[in-house]
């Protein structure tokens, strides 16, 4: 993903929707915390990196399953408010 | 439909789970890679099987060479977003589109996204979660794929992989 240079007013629309997005959805346990950065994809399009932050890298299937209907649920809360910026999440684990 | 994709999904599960403490990066990457291409895979060759209606294995095989990534990609973009569609595939959909269609073009919009960076962001470090969500992802699309197919729009979605190519779309 290539940073995006300029913040723009698409930019703080997006930032709303994420905001609202987790405001809206209950966060599985797993999820100790939640940053993004905006940028492009690798087509070139805008994009967001939702980073949920984890206390380990071990995650059972139950915890798995949680973490994938947590970011199915907020993918679709983003997308469905018209955002330019596509949501696209990752995990990183404290160190 | 072939079975392909699932080997390629135990074959992820194999390298997501090696490495008991701390993962090798590239079989995280490999793992996220192959994930995706299990969908991809999966999609390209139920295409292939609308598109060639004799059951002539080599026929479908060959005419899987024509879809493409980026095209598939922006297809799943219009499903998932469920508006927008090019002028071409317009008078094709019902709409609303199906939920289950839509979670199918919003897993191949994002895995093809995490494939990208597995493959070629070697400034990002990946996790074994993110190589497990990927999996799942995966995983979670065929089932809902399972559930759809067939139907009109999931018709339209499949032969959109070559329609989006058309002239003016």
């Amino acid at each position: 993903m290539k940073p995006s240079k300029n913040r723009s007013r698409d930019q703080d629309a997006a930032e709303k929707a994420i905001k609202k997005a987790l405001a809206a959805i209950r966060k599985p346990t797993e999820v100790k915390g939640v940053d993004w950065e905006f940028g492009e994809d690798s087509t070139g399009d805008p994009a967001v990196w939702i980073f949920l932050k984890l206390d380990h890298d071990d995650p059972s299937p139950e915890a798995v399953k949680k973490l994938s209907d947590y970011v199915s649920a907020l993918t679709h809360k983003i997308l469905d408010q018209d955002t330019e910026y596509w949501p696209f999440v990752r995990f990183k684990v404290a160190a | 439909m072939a079975d392909y994709h699932d080997d390629l999904l135990d074959q992820a599960e194999h390298l997501a789970s090696l490495d008991s403490k701390k993962p090798k990066q590239a079989n995280i990457r490999r793992a996220i890679s192959t994930a995706y291409y299990a969908l991809f895979d999966a999609l390209s060759w139920e295409a292939a099987a609308l598109l060639v209606a004799v059951k002539n294995h080599e026929l479908r095989a060959t005419m899987r060479r024509v879809f493409a990534h980026g095209d598939m990609r922006q297809v799943s973009e219009y499903f998932a977003l469920r508006k927008g569609f090019a002028p071409i595939l317009k008078p094709l959909v019902t709409l609303p589109i199906e939920p289950a269609l839509q979670e199918v073009a919003e897993a191949f919009v994002g895995l093809q996204e995490q494939r990208h960076v597995a493959d070629y962001n070697f400034n990002a470090s990946m996790s074994r979660t993110d190589a497990r969500f990927a999996i799942d992802l995966a995983r979670r699309a065929l089932t809902s794929w399972s559930g759809v197919r067939g139907s009109a729009n999931a018709n339209v979605f499949l032969l959109a992989f070559v329609l989006i190519r058309a002239k003016g779309h």
